[in-house]
């Protein structure tokens, strides 16, 4: 790929760039926004999310829907139309902006959208608030970052296709325009959707390039981000070494009181389950739950530890966890990222327990909540668990991988650096290592 | 030699005094103007490239639901716009037409001359069938097959080839060549060969045409072509007994076989 310094202008890629003004996708301009908002905002944001695509195609495109008579008429209706002012406040701006729209400023446009993204996403509606956030990547396109953003939500809601469209998108015009921290950002974000949706050597690739980019630029922080992300990766893929690696550089590259040292440490316990030590994880996640507030990362922790308290055959620890993670699941809902990876951790442990009923039920709706969705490898778990479920079959715990001396080595200091980053219990000084 | 300077794409315009404005219109489209009636029996045999812009509202202010979602119905391939005031008044019966299949709605405020309203006429081409297309497709295409997949669906509906498929993307005939083989899709002529057949299809199941009148209103020149070409891709059996879904899942199985080649190339290439 061509690399240079551009103050102005795209790269000519048309087939990245046709999505979704210049060949539209299959469904209404704005269609969310009829479903999700009360009328008189609805048809307000409407009309303006359709008039900045419009602006944003070019005025030779446009034709004269533009015309300085309407646009006034409706900065007018946009005042009256009794709309709360943190929605009023971007509409507004974005109105007078299209009075003239040659001197309109795509930063300014973008700004708005990007306002109007934030109210959408306080009120729950989450497909308007993927409008507007298209809407500014589109209005100012030269702006990567713009782009990443309606990436990344798209992604998180599960529309991979669209996802990968706009993550593409960002890095070509990060990279066009030399912006090596939004590049990385991009293909960290194209590297996890692929690994999400199961091309995993789609994922590698990209993950590679943004590891080595971080390293090459110094962007510290992308490096660890990136660098957890392949220890994911790894343990997803089974390659439980290189995981380790990954886990023990990334511990190097955060510093201590780093927010994310403790989903890191999350998942070095979740990774040393899959590598038969069930008991050290269990001590390290029992050590981590105290120190998550959120609901949704406490419910993660509490279901890995249900998981290992399956392989460990711990009851205690299992009947410990499980009512919380139960209450949590009710309070969030559903969200296909988020929730089936729990679900499928608590089902599979429940059938470790021999709670056979419970664990059909999760186990089930797990396979009910992504099947469809696209999220690779939760399904095939949850339908080979479910499989021993039906036929009252335990399920195996994970066996201890042999190691090298060298792997026994990189294990090892993990262990250290975990132990610098949280404070293990004593259990875990009493010999079970990796 | 411009395409649409031979077949413009046919806008069939509701006679009402608030669409008068737009009897007019600029180029790639041609209006005409029917009524209730007219405009319902047209449609029944319109080519799936051809628009219907409705008024739904009577001149004593009455909402048309009925006669609009007649029209809708009379066949699901060829897009439908209502021209509405975005006014809350008109929220509840407007998301009543989109929910009865409307493809799209356009503001009556804005989109009321020839040139504001091309935007919107343009944005619509081939939406009933992409809508169809998207619904079956396999959730492992990329996002770059599904836009090139999009392109061809809007090509056949306007009866194009490979050099409109190209000319839609502003790119060389090869350069798509090249893409569609990267993205695990058929080379552009056979993948217009499968949306032309699926449009087909479409017709036979969604209207009340024959499948003479299907296979002319997707550009066949007569239904035997169009069979050929279902044998093609389908093998043997009678056209009458394919349906949309059991090519669509034909097609699923080309693109997983051409995606798994598009990977090992791109293995072998980064062996090598």
């Amino acid at each position: 790929m061509k690399h240079r310094r551009n103050e102005d202008g795209l790269p000519r890629s048309p087939l990245d760039f046709a999505h979704p003004l210049e060949v539209r996708g299959p469904e209404m301009e704005g269609a969310a926004i009829l479903e999700e908002v009360a009328p008189a905002a609805a048809l307000t944001l409407l009309k303006t999310l359709r008039l900045v695509n419009a602006w944003s195609r070019g005025m030779d495109v446009v034709g004269d829907l533009l015309r300085c008579k309407q646009m006034s008429i409706w900065e007018e209706d946009a005042l009256l139309a009794g709309i709360e002012e943190r929605l009023w406040a971007p509409v507004a701006v974005i109105a007078s902006a299209m009075k003239t729209p040659t001197r309109a400023d795509p930063r300014e446009i973008a700004k708005c959208c990007s306002a109007v993204t934030e109210w959408a996403l306080e009120q729950g509606a989450e497909g308007t608030a993927l409008h507007f956030a298209e809407a500014a990547a589109l209005a100012w396109p030269e702006n990567a970052r713009y782009a990443w953003v309606a990436g990344r939500m798209l992604r998180n809601a599960g529309r991979f296709s669209e996802a990968e469209s706009w993550l593409r998108r960002a890095a070509r015009v990060a990279t066009w325009r030399d912006d090596r921290e939004a590049r990385d950002l991009a293909l960290n974000s194209l590297g996890n959707l692929y690994a999400q949706t199961g091309r995993f050597a789609d994922a590698q690739r990209c993950l590679d390039h943004a590891f080595n980019a971080a390293r090459r630029y110094r962007l510290r922080d992308r490096e660890s981000a990136v660098t957890h992300d392949l220890l994911m990766l790894h343990a997803f893929t089974g390659r439980w070494h290189h995981a380790e690696e990954m886990a023990l550089r990334a511990f190097d590259l955060h510093p201590p009181d780093h927010p994310n040292v403790l989903k890191l440490a999350h998942d070095t316990a979740q990774l040393w389950i899959e590598t038969g030590c069930a008991d050290l994880s269990l001590t390290i996640l029992y050590t981590l739950l105290p120190r998550f507030q959120a609901p949704e990362e406490r419910l993660r922790v509490l279901a890995s530890t249900i998981y290992a308290a399956g392989f460990a055959d711990d009851r205690t620890a299992y009947d410990a966890a499980l009512p919380e993670a139960r209450q949590i699941m009710a309070d969030i809902g559903d969200s296909p990222g988020t929730l089936s990876w729990a679900l499928l951790d608590i089902g599979i442990g429940a059938a470790c327990m021999g709670d056979w009923e419970y664990a059909a039920e999760t186990l089930t709706f797990t396979l009910a909540s992504t099947q469809g969705a696209g999220i690779q490898g939760v399904e095939a778990k949850a339908e080979a668990a479910l499989e021993s479920v039906s036929r009252r079959t335990r399920i195996q715990a994970p066996r201890r991988i042999d190691r090298t001396r060298s792997s026994q080595h990189t294990a090892d200091s993990l262990l250290a650096a975990l132990r610098i980053a949280v404070p293990i219990g004593p259990a875990a000084d009493a010999g079970s290592g990796v | 030699m411009d395409h649409f300077a031979e077949n413009p794409r046919r806008v069939l315009l509701l006679d009402s005094p608030r669409l008068a404005a737009l009897r007019t219109l600029p180029a790639p489209f041609a209006a005409e103007t029917l009524g209730w009636g007219d405009l319902r029996r047209a449609v029944v045999r319109a080519a799936p490239s051809s628009v219907v812009v409705l008024d739904p509202f009577a001149e004593d202010g009455e909402w048309l639901d009925g006669r609009a979602l007649e029209v809708i119905a009379a066949c699901r391939m060829v897009p439908t716009v209502a021209v509405v005031p975005f006014r809350v008044e008109a929220f509840v019966n407007v998301r009543a037409l989109l929910r009865g299949g409307l493809t799209e709605i356009a503001d009556a405020e804005m989109e009321n001359t020839p040139q504001a309203i091309r935007l919107r006429l343009l944005s619509v081409h081939a939406q009933p069938f992409k809508r169809r297309l998207e619904a079956e497709l396999s959730r492992f295409a990329s996002a770059n097959a599904r836009t090139l997949l999009r392109g061809a669906a809007e090509v056949s509906v306007d009866g194009g080839g490979a050099m409109e498929l190209a000319r839609r993307f502003d790119a060389q005939e090869r350069t798509v060549a090249g893409w569609c083989r990267r993205e695990g899709l058929p080379a552009p002529r056979r993948l217009l060969a499968w949306t032309r057949v699926l449009l087909v299809l479409l017709l036979l199941e969604e209207s009340e045409r024959s499948m003479i009148g299907s296979a002319r209103a997707a550009g066949y020149a007569t239904d035997y072509t169009f069979r050929r070409a279902l044998r093609e891709l389908l093998g043997d059996g009678g056209a009458r007994e394919r349906s949309f879904a059991e090519a669509m899942a034909a097609l699923n199985g080309e693109l997983r076989d051409l995606r798994e080649q598009a990977r090992r190339r791109a293995r072998g290439s980064r062996v090598a």
